[in-house]
């Protein structure tokens, strides 16, 4: 920590990025330069006899309650070398605006608010966040929120929210205030501190063996157009097991969205309960028993995985992007049932779970060493996954709950070239596939075929744990 | 047996804010509310906390607190 004399005559401390933003930021400048990918829109709407005045009182506590909101950056010259730093402002400074969507069209108001999230942030020394009031037609309303991803990421955001409406339901019917919040800088300093921890030597011994002991891994396609195929034949290469791949051009990106039922989303959670097994893991077995069909039935399917480190009350309730993404490999044959699949992808799961504060790019940086590789567009996992665990957001009753929508505005650029986040809808609990990809890929046509599989696979799997991955296969070969 | 018990129960109150008293009968998942990533690094606190190099997969024998006060008092 140091301090510095901002451009308005203030003097506050500064710290460097985390890890997770620093990983974060990375990626933006090498590959989604001057798009928006760091922009996360999200819009939360009900049906209540709604308060507009109550919704202020309550954004505007939940704001003071949050310490992210007050997250700002600014530039250090640091050996000749410009480097982002943060810092907290004394006060937000976000005036929540409001906004009458009610005459409109709910398609035009989206197209607005998603302009409004594409529209990139100027984030040096300057508030970063947007809070609104909105007004949509047929009695909804409620709140677009605006957040850079080095200050909230999914899971803060919706912490974010469950603050706001536990906040305005008290105002409005009493309910019990929500507990406080957690320091940011608290968390802060325990992230900096793990860097000259022991549990960071642990890790990195931990992924160094891993990566050393380990069989090169092999890359499975979401394009029924087989790039390992094709490159093996390109490069006279029967052998070769990554694809080259730079994903630095063409951020473009476009989303494909599908719903499955609140009863098909209830059997999982239940085979989950009966079990002691978690949601994620039934759907990476899904995914990689898909990916598995596309790829001649490969048994050795490896995926990158989203983990957003949120254990402690510290951790979850301090807002901050917390991000850090592994490679998830399983090798699974065919004669093994859904039920041993899960045990195992689960096992791999906790692994990476327990070793996963280590740094993403250091981690990356071990595995291309190891695979002799040591070129980073030379790539194993061909997608990745991630799963947002339900956070409980109060709400008045059953039937308002029923109107509520949560939102998700694309702001149609990406990082990576094929992301999947799965997630729960606000009013039934159901799961939401999204599936946000390049364009310039243009993979529409093959995830219309692998979804449906995925599917299968895990209804299969559900209906009848002790089916085979072989059998499933057999019901979903191409 | 009481110190383990309560200082289990501690360390699970790091992870989670249930509306109910957490007690040796309480199931992980279900009425502490404990994620599989909070299982994880719960686990892991234990292990450091009692000194014990037990293997995670045990985690997944756990489901009440009683499992993880027998597992910590062994």
């Amino acid at each position: 920590m140091s301090t510095k004399t901002l451009s308005n005559g203030k003097t506050v401390d500064i710290y460097p990025l985390t890890q997770a933003q620093r990983f974060m930021y990375f990626v933006c400048n090498n590959f989604g330069k001057n798009s928006p990918v760091l922009n996360i829109g999200s819009g939360y709407y009900w049906k209540d006899d709604f308060r507009t005045d109550l919704l202020r009182e309550a954004l505007y506590e939940a704001m003071d309650r949050c310490d992210t909101i007050r997250l700002r950056f600014t530039i250090e010259v640091i050996d000749d070398h410009p480097q982002l730093f943060q810092y907290l402002a004394d006060e937000s400074e976000i005036e929540v605006e409001e906004f009458d969507f009610s005459d409109i069209p709910e398609e035009e108001s989206f197209a607005i608010m998603k302009g409004w999230t594409k529209e990139i942030i100027d984030m040096i020394e300057k508030p970063i966040n947007t809070v609104r009031i909105i007004h949509l037609p047929d009695g909804k309303n409620g709140m677009y929120l605006k957040f850079h991803h080095l200050a909230f990421d999914g899971y803060a955001a919706k912490v974010f929210i469950a603050d706001v409406m536990g906040i305005y339901l008290s105002k409005k019917c009493g309910m019990p205030y929500p507990k406080p919040m957690k320091s940011y800088l608290e968390a802060m300093q325990e992230e900096f501190a793990y860097l000259d921890s022991e549990d960071r030597k642990r890790d990195r011994a931990y992924w160094m063996k891993t990566f050393s002991s380990d069989s090169e891994p092999i890359f499975n396609d979401y394009l029924l157009d087989n790039r390992l195929d094709k490159q093996r034949i390109e490069n006279n290469n029967p052998d070769q097991r990554y694809i080259t791949l730079f994903e630095g051009e063409h951020p473009e990106s476009a989303t494909l969205h599908y719903d499955m039922s609140a009863e098909d989303t209830e059997d999982i959670l239940k085979l989950c309960a009966d079990n002691g097994l978690s949601v994620p893991c039934v759907l990476m077995l899904g995914l990689r028993t898909a990916l598995s069909a596309f790829n001649h039935d490969q048994s050795d399917v490896s995926i990158k995985f989203m983990i957003n480190r949120r254990g402690t009350l510290l951790q979850k309730k301090s807002g901050g992007n917390r991000w850090h993404f592994y490679t998830l490999r399983t090798d699974i044959s065919r004669d093994r049932t859904f039920r041993e699949a899960l045990s195992i992808v689960e096992d791999v799961q906790s692994s990476v779970f327990k070793h996963c504060n280590f740094d993403t790019l250091e981690m990356y940086h071990i595995k291309h060493m190891a695979m002799k590789t040591g070129d980073i567009t030379h790539t194993y996992d061909s997608m990745t996954f991630s799963y947002h665990a339900p956070i409980p957001v109060p709400y008045e009753s059953e039937a308002i709950r029923a109107t509520t929508e949560g939102i998700w505005y694309n702001n149609d650029f990406s990082a990576q070239n094929l992301y999947l986040t799965v997630k729960h809808r606000a009013n039934d609990n159901g799961l939401e596939f999204i599936f946000e990809y390049r364009t310039h890929e243009n993979p529409k046509a093959d995830l219309e075929v692998l979804y449906p599989k995925m599917i299968t696979a895990i209804k299969e799997g559900v209906k009848n744990p002790d089916i085979t991955i072989g059998e499933i296969l057999d019901i979903i070969k191409l | 047996m009481n110190n383990t018990v309560d200082l289990i129960i501690g360390k699970i109150l790091d992870y989670v804010e249930p509306d109910e008293e957490i007690t040796e009968n309480s199931s992980l998942k279900i009425d502490c509310g404990l994620t599989s990533f909070d299982t994880v690094c719960l686990f892991d606190d234990l292990c450091k906390e009692f000194g014990k190099d037990i293997d995670q997969v045990e985690v997944r024998n756990c489901e009440t607190v009683s499992d993880l006060v027998k597992l910590f008092s062994e």
